[in-house]
């Protein structure tokens, strides 16, 4: 990747793109023809009521459950990648980051069908969502399921709101691409020019925007821990042995990062082979992750261990004899797979021999998914069919209903990453790009005084210089500011932050419209739950109409939920993304590997401007009067 | 300028300072969290079982299927009986073939997927039946699961379902720890006793009262201090189901076995 130069990263990348062929569009229809048997299945499901399943009494949640809390579970690591990863500037996080968020979106997806699908009455199910209905009930915000609807909800809004802002660069580059390849009227030029948001590189842009995206991560970081959290208070809430448990958020946590490093593997090294992307990303992040991976494996182990010992040395009647039947039981088969499939297996990911192998790579993630999702339906199955009462105890075994409709999950699931492989830039380009330009940076002090960009360039004469290497152009900065022109404005491919500093830009506004959403949402998630239950006065499980504490989810989700939404405002305001037409001075190359420079002078500056800026050495320079 | 480290130090202080006298307020004292309702109201049902006078002849859950709407064939009731067999070993054998619907009609155990166990009359300790039924808890674990608000506790203090409102996500049936609730084949939705909520409307008693030749089954109102229930659960020793789960069970027991789950 070293070698690598800026436009040989924009065209690996942009070169996925190219029209789809047969075999691609043949998996697509084998893909879509499955999605829509489910459906057929589903359709059957619905007019037979639940019975058709293999849910009956006791066990009333198992292969549905499971697959929610399997691919809310995949979408984690997804967010740990983009969001968490970025704030702790782990540099082998960036090729994979896009994909990893892309994964997320379409996890959290196919995970939102499953509490529908499992419904007993699929065409209520919008009595959960909080609306003034003609009864005047309301949901219950006590209730683990709802904290789900607002946590899966806020994780999807906010994934695909981050995922969406952090390609913008990349659309742009794509736009210009076609544009140079296609002409302006083809209508992919069309489709990514609206997309792209009227995205040119300027650093007024890159300035709210890489504020705007550094809270994106900051407001997704918590949902890696918070969204599993309250998927595992499902179960943690209720009294059954198995369920009923502390360890679990956080056992929920590490086994949803797990399973998710273990899909972004599945995923990424047959696209990277299918794209073409060998060059840029390479076995080194994929080292990265089969490493994580052993962390994440310590943790479900040490989870499994808890789990075991606390069963045990509790004394509790009802724990033990459910862990002694789960591991010598009827179960028992599945519960000595998991072991191996989650924890013992991953860990030969400590040798390098193996986490360097493409074939080990694959075939252990392969393995790791299929255990997890088999923990999963253990987890959730085993405590419901070996409660408390013998009488009641039963087991579960999947009819074709259900199999057919977890089948046509994954290829739901399939189906749109196909689709976002072939459409969208599957790697983040301005972010690979900065490491090129941080390269070539040399550190300088900031300017005497404070430049802007100007309100209309066109106003002026003014000079546009074109750079190929970004330290001339912060030289060529330097020089344009310290002999006193002081409107000028960068155009770039990537975030050129020492620009920034030596143009002493003020810090973005950005950070006020995103704390003041923030704010909004917590007063707001605390206002909805208490008034919802000040106009339902029930008295629910013990607690008082209004409990604060179970509230705090919801006000959580809240912030977070408005946070983003007014982060987002606030970027496409300041930074002008709402344009179909670009400046006329814009040059499709500032989307790929040039750099501009464009400084507002009077007409008799003009040639002592030209100049100047011709000692640092650009490739081209124009001028307008 | 504040930097970084000092603003995430200052922050925890005052995150701290915060907390402290909150942790104070009753909101964060999880004992002062069980609601405090207004033990005014002039009914409050209540359900009485004498274990000693029960003979496990099912006629209350026929007598409970037939008035409620629950399929008769499925396998699923709204109350049933168990019966416990304690060996002189120790060892306890419990079933409940199809709910007792039909009674106890052979000595064998049985052990559903696991087929039919024979224990020898000279090992048998003791032997009896628990009819069990909806426990009208003070704090039902079931009403705070429920997404929707579709079942909650009427102020005489049974809890109902509301069939129009149920979604059927089934979350209050694994939530019960007392097995009570279930899937109804034909509304789907989660169904379970409410005491013949219709009937008590009407100043009858349950069904399965009504049905129990041997009066193993009363109910009452324990505001009403010349109810008999009352009088009993107030004067003789009665017991309630997992009392340590904290939802406070409304259905009370004479003579409950330490077998009995």
């Amino acid at each position: 990747m070293k070698e690598l130069g800026y436009g040989d990263i924009n065209d690996d990348v942009l070169n996925a793109m190219r029209p789809p062929r047969l075999p691609y569009l043949i998996a697509v229809a084998c893909l879509a023809a499955v999605v829509g048997y489910a459906a057929l299945v589903l359709l059957y499901q619905i007019q037979n009521g639940i019975g058709v399943t293999g849910l009956n009494r006791p066990v009333g949640w198992a292969t549905y459950i499971t697959n929610f809390v399997f691919w809310v579970g995949i979408a984690h690591s997804g967010t740990l990648i983009s969001a968490i990863l970025y704030l702790l500037r782990a540099n082998w996080r960036e090729p994979v980051s896009r994909a990893s968020e892309a994964m997320t979106i379409f996890a959290v997806m196919t995970a939102g069908l499953f509490p529908l699908i499992h419904l007993g009455r699929l065409w209520v199910f919008y009595y959960i969502i909080p609306y003034p209905s003609q009864r005047q009930l309301w949901p219950n915000f006590l209730s683990p399921l709802v904290w789900d609807v607002c946590a899966v909800g806020t994780y999807f809004t906010v994934s695909l709101i981050f995922w969406s802002v952090g390609m913008i660069p990349d659309l742009a580059a794509a736009r210009d691409r076609y544009e140079e390849a296609l002409g302006p009227d083809h209508i992919r030029t069309r489709i990514f020019r609206i997309l792209s948001l009227g995205w040119t590189g300027s650093g007024t842009q890159w300035l709210h925007y890489n504020r705007s995206y550094l809270y994106f991560a900051a407001l997704a970081t918590p949902l890696v821990i918070s969204v599993h959290s309250v998927v595992s208070w499902d179960f943690a809430v209720s009294l059954l042995p198995g369920w009923h448990s502390t360890i679990f958020p956080p056992y929920f946590v590490a086994g949803a990062i797990h399973s998710g490093l273990a899909m972004v593997l599945t995923l990424l090294i047959p696209m990277r082979k299918l794209l073409h992307l060998e060059r840029i990303i390479t076995l080194h992040h994929f080292e990265m992750i089969a490493k994580t991976i052993v962390l994440t494996a310590s943790i479900v182990g040490y989870a499994y261990a808890a789990e075991a010992f606390i069963a045990w040395y509790s004394g509790d009647r009802f724990e033990w004899q459910l862990y002694h039947w789960r591991s010598t039981g009827s179960p028992a088969w599945l519960y000595w797979m998991i072991i191996p499939l989650n924890v013992l297996i991953p860990w030969m990911f400590v040798f390098k021999k193996i986490r360097t192998s493409y074939v080990w790579l694959f075939c252990i993630s392969l393995l790791i998914n299929v255990g997890m999702w088999l923990e999963r339906l253990f987890l959730i199955f085993t405590s419901l069919a070996h409660d408390f009462l013998p009488h009641n105890w039963g087991s579960y075994a999947p009819t074709w209903v259900e199999v057919s409709i977890t089948i046509g999950s994954f290829s739901f699931f399939f189906l749109w990453f196909f689709g976002f492989s072939k459409f969208l830039p599957t790697v983040p380009i301005a972010e690979l790009k900065t490491k090129i330009s941080e390269m070539q940076m040399r550190s300088s002090e900031e300017c005497a005084m404070r430049v802007s960009p100007g309100k209309s360039h066109l106003a002026h004469s003014s000079v546009l210089a074109v750079f190929s290497h970004a330290g001339d152009m912060l030289e060529a900065v330097k020089a344009a500011c310290g002999h006193g022109f002081t409107i000028m404005e960068v155009f770039s491919p990537t975030k050129l932050e020492e620009v920034e500093k030596v143009m002493a830009r003020p810090k973005s506004p950005v950070r006020f419209w995103t704390l003041a959403g923030a704010i909004a949402g917590m007063a707001g998630g605390f206002w909805l739950a208490i008034g919802t239950a000040l106009v339902n006065s029930l008295i629910v499980g013990g607690k008082q109409p209004v409990s604060l504490i179970p509230y705090c989810v919801i006000a959580f989700e809240g912030t977070v939920l408005l946070g983003s939404l007014a982060n987002l405002c606030g970027l496409v305001l300041h930074a002008g993304l709402f344009k179909y037409r670009l400046p006329s001075f814009y040059d499709r190359r500032f989307s790929r590997d040039r750099f501009g420079l464009l400084v507002n002078c009077d007409i008799h500056d003009q040639e002592r401007l030209q100049k100047l800026l011709s000692t640092t050495r650009p490739e081209e320079m124009h001028v307008s009067r | 300028m504040i930097s970084r480290r000092s603003f995430c130090k200052k922050a925890m202080i005052a995150a701290g300072g915060i907390m402290i006298p909150l942790a104070a307020l009753e909101v964060f004292n999880p004992q002062r969290l069980a609601a405090e309702k207004d033990g005014t109201g002039k009914v409050r049902w209540v359900f009485l079982v004498d274990i000693h006078k029960c003979v496990g002849c099912g006629f209350c859950v026929k007598a409970c299927k037939t008035e409620n709407e629950v399929p008769y064939e499925a396998n699923v009731t709204r109350t049933w009986v168990e019966r416990y067999v304690v060996t002189k070993t120790g060892k306890t054998h419990i079933d409940s073939p199809k709910g007792a619907r039909d009674g106890f009609t052979s000595q064998k155990i049985d052990q559903a997927h696991h087929g039919l166990l024979e224990v020898k009359e000279e090992e048998i300790a003791k032997a009896f039946f628990v009819p069990k039924l909806c426990n009208q808890c003070e704090n039902p674990a079931c009403v705070q699961v429920c997404p929707v608000g579709a079942t909650y506790q009427a102020a005489d203090g049974v809890v109902l379902i509301d069939r129009s409102w149920c979604i059927g996500c089934g979350y209050c049936v694994m939530g019960c720890p007392y097995g009570v609730r279930f899937f109804h084949p034909v509304y789907h939705v989660a169904e379970k006793c409410n005491f013949c909520y219709h009937r008590l409307a009407k100043g009858m008693k349950s069904a399965c009262v009504d049905a129990c030749p041997f009066g193993a089954r009363k109910i009452g109102n324990i505001r009403d201090p010349e109810d008999p229930v009352t009088k009993i659960i107030t004067t003789e020793q009665v017991n309630v189901l997992k009392e340590e789960f904290g939802t406070k069970p409304q259905v009370f027991y004479i003579g409950l076995s330490r077998e009995v789950k």
